[in-house]
């Protein structure tokens, strides 16, 4: 579905003309879209994109953020010390390059070893100066957001760490943009728009528009348990937020103000 | 690096207004505070932020000031040696002169006058660099490197705030469906990034 259908339906579906709305403007409806495919990639991971972050000497820690801007989780890590890929094509090549939801796998194949996850007091106890040892990187962990730190710094120039990471989804702006999530799942996305839109009039419309909130995260938890099975498959390092095992009911019931008793009066 | 200027401009619309004069019963300056506070609290309870600072150390220098807006030491590290954190009653149990023992810096202690400071056991021989690695407050709502979808969570934080102020346009429904919903993301964000080392 494109930008300009999900509009169109959740303007229906809010009794409102998509020509000419009259309560909701185009513009909050888009950004409602946009925030509702925000959430649900957060919520399941399932955008995934690859990057390569060139390594330089004597560095150790390095920013993600700074390079890819919509960098959520890394999945998987290689260091390939040569940008140059040399040989044929082997499609079973055991290393870590792996079709992703809808693409062939056409890279050559890549002399990247994969890295292991570690935190900065493992790396302590293996090797007290890690800080400062030069070699090609084994172990990496990533701190807070998006600080990541290498068990070895590269001797020279020339090395680069491939990154296969959790992503934010590119926001949606025109009409024809199609949103990075599955196909399957794209007409959720009206669902958490509807209930985000309602919240400026409150009240019984809030609270009737509920079903369509528990209707989205039924449909996130169940992609999230899709792809958690994905990834432990994959052996990833990170993994989607367990939506199944968190308690809705608050956010799903609404608490409504609660009417004023009547005071008896004084006998 | 997102700015959260554009997110709170995004939020009139849902706080019935189209710009900010528009805002009847808010001020811009109000938003702002809340989101910076709804940024302080995402800060000090996730761990999200972090950075990395070196320090110099001089001879005989015990206690050194640690970088403003800093929550938690992550990691201490001299010349690419880790140190351990030790507690006062730990350090006077290794040696009751351990605030003039001089030799090779092996542990750090925090706050030992006030906030804020280190203080390394034992005093350094010669000038070195202290390595730093931190929890941090960002400096300003202006520029905060995170990604836009946690980002939203300061959209509901303020959101929450601003239905529940008592005046007219009070909704404490809307509000208290906005604070579970920024709960849920700082659920995720917690899950996803907070924690320790």
């Amino acid at each position: 579905m494109t930008a300009g259908e999900l509009k169109t339906r959740t303007l229906e579906r809010l009794d409102e003309s998509s020509a000419q709305p009259a309560f909701y403007t185009p513009a909050s409806v888009l950004n409602a879209l946009n925030e509702a495919q925000r959430v649900f990639a957060l919520l399941t991971l399932c955008v995934e994109r690859r990057g390569v972050l060139e390594l330089f000497p004597g560095q150790t820690f390095y920013h993600l953020l700074d390079e890819f801007p919509e960098f959520l989780l890394p999945l998987r890590a290689s260091v390939k010390t040569n940008l140059l890929p040399t040989g044929t094509a082997e499609w079973n090549s055991p290393v870590w390059d792996e079709a992703l939801w809808d693409q062939l796998d056409a890279s050559p194949p890549s002399t990247a070893k994969p890295l292991r996850p570690a935190r900065i007091h493992d790396l302590d106890a293996r090797n007290a100066l890690w800080q400062t040892t030069e070699g090609e990187p084994e172990r990496y962990g990533v701190l807070g957001l998006d600080l990541l730190f290498l068990d070895k710094r590269p001797a020279a120039a020339g090395s680069s760490l491939l990154l296969t990471f959790a992503a934010a989804p590119t926001g949606l702006a025109a009409d024809g943009d199609v949103p990075e999530i599955p196909e399957e799942y794209h007409h959720t996305l009206i669902d958490w728009a509807i209930v985000t839109l309602r919240m400026n009039e409150g009240g019984q419309e809030l609270a009737q528009a509920m079903p369509h909130l528990e209707r989205f995260l039924a449909a996130a938890a169940k992609l999230a348990a899709y792809v958690r099975a994905r990834y432990q498959g994959l052996r990833y390092d990170a993994l989607p937020f367990e939506l199944a095992a968190y308690d809705r009911s608050t956010l799903l019931n609404l608490a409504m103000p609660k009417e004023p008793r009547e005071r008896k009066p004084a006998a | 690096m997102i700015s959260l200027t554009p997110w709170i401009t995004a939020l009139y619309p849902r706080l019935n207004a189209s710009t900010a004069n528009d805002l009847i019963w808010w001020t811009d300056a109000e938003l702002r505070q809340w989101a910076e506070e709804a940024l302080k609290n995402l800060a000090r309870e996730c761990g999200l932020f972090t950075e990395r600072n070196e320090l110099p150390v001089f001879p005989g220098g015990a206690a050194y000031s640690l970088p403003a807006r800093q929550i938690s030491i992550i990691h201490l590290s001299l010349t690419g040696r880790p140190l351990r954190f030790a507690t006062v009653r730990e350090l006077e149990a290794l040696n009751r002169q351990w605030q003039t023992a001089q030799g090779a810096v092996e542990r750090y202690t925090r706050d030992v006058i006030g906030l804020g400071t280190i203080t390394l056991y034992r005093l350094p021989a010669e000038a070195a660099i202290l390595a730093l690695l931190y929890h941090e407050t960002p400096a300003s709502i202006e520029a905060v490197r995170c990604p836009k979808p946690v980002a939203d969570y300061f959209t509901y934080a303020v959101l929450g705030e601003a239905r529940a102020k008592q005046g007219d346009a009070a909704m404490p429904e809307v509000a208290a469906h906005a604070r579970e919903r920024a709960k849920l993301l700082e659920a995720v964000i917690r899950r996803y990034w907070g924690g320790a080392q």
